[in-house]
């Protein structure tokens, strides 16, 4: 089980060459994601969406708070936590002078898998996204959609419990979504826990669980899609949103 | 520190910098830069001297005796007779010789004609010296004729030239030393080029492009991945100054047998090694520096600029040459500068072991201060993710 326990985010912004403030990006925040759960993380731009996802991830570290995996907390245990988490996201960038197959064998030795180990997950992630054309591509060659499973394939080399992806459909079209929606789908099908941020709302609607939706660096509802729409007396989450906040969010100000 | 992950992340920085192409030619084209310049003036001063075997091809309109012809050798002027003006005029227009002589017999005067290209300018030096020579002994002659023992006109006291410091003085010293200089500043620079080069791309390319987030999702720490990138930074720098120094001793050993200038030139055994030692030592500090200068940067442009502050430092040898200035002990602690004359001192014979000592224990101390300062800065999360 994943557990955000009053997870703070303060940063210090420089507005002039002497002058700085201090602001939240997230304040207090916490919610649990439980195995095979897909747990949507819903707001506008300027949420703090990102920065909670980087902070479970381990990337980042909370002015206060913490997250706790499998009874781990990043705070001693970031590594071993790290290899248990896949983290995408819709600007994920990879290297460009490399091909896809170095690419796998690199994360899968960061991971510690063994060579021959290594070697076989490879070649059944190449056959599972069919990679086979263009494994030995350079990936700055690569055409979006190979870009995309390039991309989803690093997060499955070490076949991890959780998958974190932040706005993975952001920019995408309709085809290139669907192969993330699909993967969300087989991934919650075979008991992966994911945490899901992004900012369309019908998106989370259709795949999600639970729904944290967050305002301003703060949570502002936690439940099912059912259940937020039935307490926001609303027939969608679009709607849910702004009867939530009263109209206002953060990228409006 | 998992040191597994310290591997993995030097490959992949070495394998991104052997498919870079600006990179590649940092490390093996530069090098061929100090060669050049090493035999450009070699055999640009021994055209100035006139004893490389260059011969000037020069007419004129008189024909000399065996005095002059002497002397024309002597200043490798390469005597070839015309008749008429006009046919010197188109022979040097055509290129057949560098310059031409007219005697004019009636009002007893010599024109010198020649352009401001580099033969010609040799031609007129030439030509002046062997005419000054003449003249004197025209007049060592007309001396003799009056029983008069030129030597007692011309020699009324000795010259010697005398060194303070002992060293050997010659016209061609000092531009060996200044060749050197630049050489061995070249070879402090590939470092400095390949290892800016490399910080560049390992962290504020990977910054820009948002490849440093996707490899911080990966159970690497920060200090793995900055050890990582140091080390390949050091692979880096060593193996662009190796060959640079291998290069520049290659090059003087073939130029030392082409001009006289590096004839003083020697080369030991122990010179190479402690050469590699030095290139080494610099390898591990610029390496630091690269990163350390280049960390706050987040994008290549601005991570390129900010590196330039190390390219500049290499140069502070090269001046201190021209200006002549003498180093003391207490200069083997000042790094970088240290690097580039050490390496002089070796060909120079002013090594001394101290210097080496004290420029090794200044190359500790300040690679421990840039590690920690590595270490702390990729802690924070303002220089990972930008403001």
């Amino acid at each position: 089980m994943l557990e955000v326990k009053k997870v703070t985010k303060e940063f210090e912004k420089k507005i002039s060459k002497n002058k700085s403030i201090k602001f939240f990006a997230d304040k207090d925040i916490s919610f649990e994601a439980k195995e095979g759960e897909v747990v949507g993380i819903l707001g506008p731009n300027g949420a703090g969406k990102t920065t909670l996802l980087r902070m479970i991830a381990g990337i980042m570290s909370p002015t206060s708070g913490e997250v706790i995996v499998d009874g781990r907390s990043h705070k001693d245990e970031s590594i071993s936590i790290k290899k248990d988490i896949a983290f995408l996201t819709g600007n994920t960038k990879l290297y460009k002078d490399i091909s896809p197959y170095e690419l796998l064998k690199m994360c899968g030795e960061y991971y510690g898998i063994s060579k021959d180990e290594l070697e076989e997950k490879i070649d059944e992630i190449i056959k599972k996204f069919d990679m086979d054309s263009f494994k030995h591509q350079r990936i700055d060659t690569l055409s979006t959609g190979q870009y995309q499973r390039t991309s989803i394939s690093r997060c499955v080399v070490h076949d991890p419990k959780y998958y974190i992806l932040d706005e993975p459909t952001s920019g995408l079209d309709v085809i290139s979504s669907k192969v993330i929606i699909d993967f969300v789908k087989e991934a919650k099908a075979n008991k992966k826990t994911i945490l899901y941020s992004t900012h369309y709302m019908e998106e989370a609607e259709n795949i999600c669980d639970k729904i944290v939706m967050v305002n301003k660096g703060k949570v502002i509802i936690i439940g099912t899609p059912e259940e937020i729409r039935n307490k926001t007396k609303t027939t969608n989450l679009r709607d849910s949103f702004f009867a939530l906040i009263g109209g206002v969010s953060n990228e409006q100000e | 520190m998992n040191k597994n992950n310290i591997l993995i992340t030097v490959k992949k920085e070495l394998r991104s910098m052997f498919r870079d192409k600006k990179t590649l030619f940092m490390i093996f084209g530069f090098p061929f830069i100090i060669a050049f310049f090493i035999f450009l003036m070699g055999f640009m001063e021994e055209s100035m001297m006139g004893d490389g075997g260059t011969t000037y091809k020069t007419g004129f309109n008189y024909e000399v005796n065996e005095v002059e012809k002497t002397l024309l050798d002597q200043y490798a002027i390469d005597y070839v007779y015309y008749e008429e003006e006009s046919d010197l005029k188109e022979a040097f227009e055509a290129g057949d010789i560098s310059g031409y002589v007219i005697y004019d017999e009636e009002n007893k005067n010599y024109s010198i004609y020649t352009d401001s290209s580099m033969s010609g300018m040799n031609v007129s030096s030439y030509v002046g010296y062997y005419l000054d020579d003449y003249n004197q002994y025209l007049g060592n002659l007309k001396l003799v004729d009056q029983n008069i023992n030129p030597e007692e006109i011309y020699n009324n006291f000795t010259i010697e030239l005398k060194s303070i410091d002992g060293e050997e003085l010659s016209t061609s010293s000092f531009l060996v030393e200044l060749v050197m200089s630049l050489s061995f500043t070249y070879i402090i620079m590939a470092i400095t080029l390949a290892a800016v080069n490399m910080a560049t791309s390992a962290i504020a390319v990977e910054k820009e492009h948002g490849t440093l987030e996707t490899i911080l999702t990966l159970p690497i720490t920060t200090n793995e991945l900055i050890a990582g990138k140091y080390l390949a930074n050091v692979i880096i720098g060593s193996i662009a100054s190796l060959i640079g120094f291998a290069l520049t001793i290659v090059s003087f050993i073939i130029a030392k047998s082409m001009f006289t200038i590096y004839e003083e030139f020697s080369i030991g055994f122990l010179a190479i090694i402690w050469g590699v030692v030095i290139c080494i030592l610099a390898s591990f500090l610029i390496g630091g520096l690269a990163i350390a200068i280049t960390a706050k940067s987040k994008s290549y442009k601005e991570a390129q600029a900010a590196g330039q502050v190390l390219n500049y430092l290499c140069m502070v040898p090269i001046f201190m040459t021209y200006l002549d200035f003498k180093v003391t002990t207490t200069y083997y602690l000042v790094p970088i500068l240290n690097y580039t004359t050490l390496l002089m001192d070796l060909y120079t014979g002013s090594f001394e072991y101290i210097n080496l000592l004290i420029t090794v224990l200044s190359t500790i101390v300040c690679v421990g201060v840039v590690l920690w300062l590595l270490l702390k800065t990729f802690k924070s999360e303002k220089v990972l993710f930008g403001e």
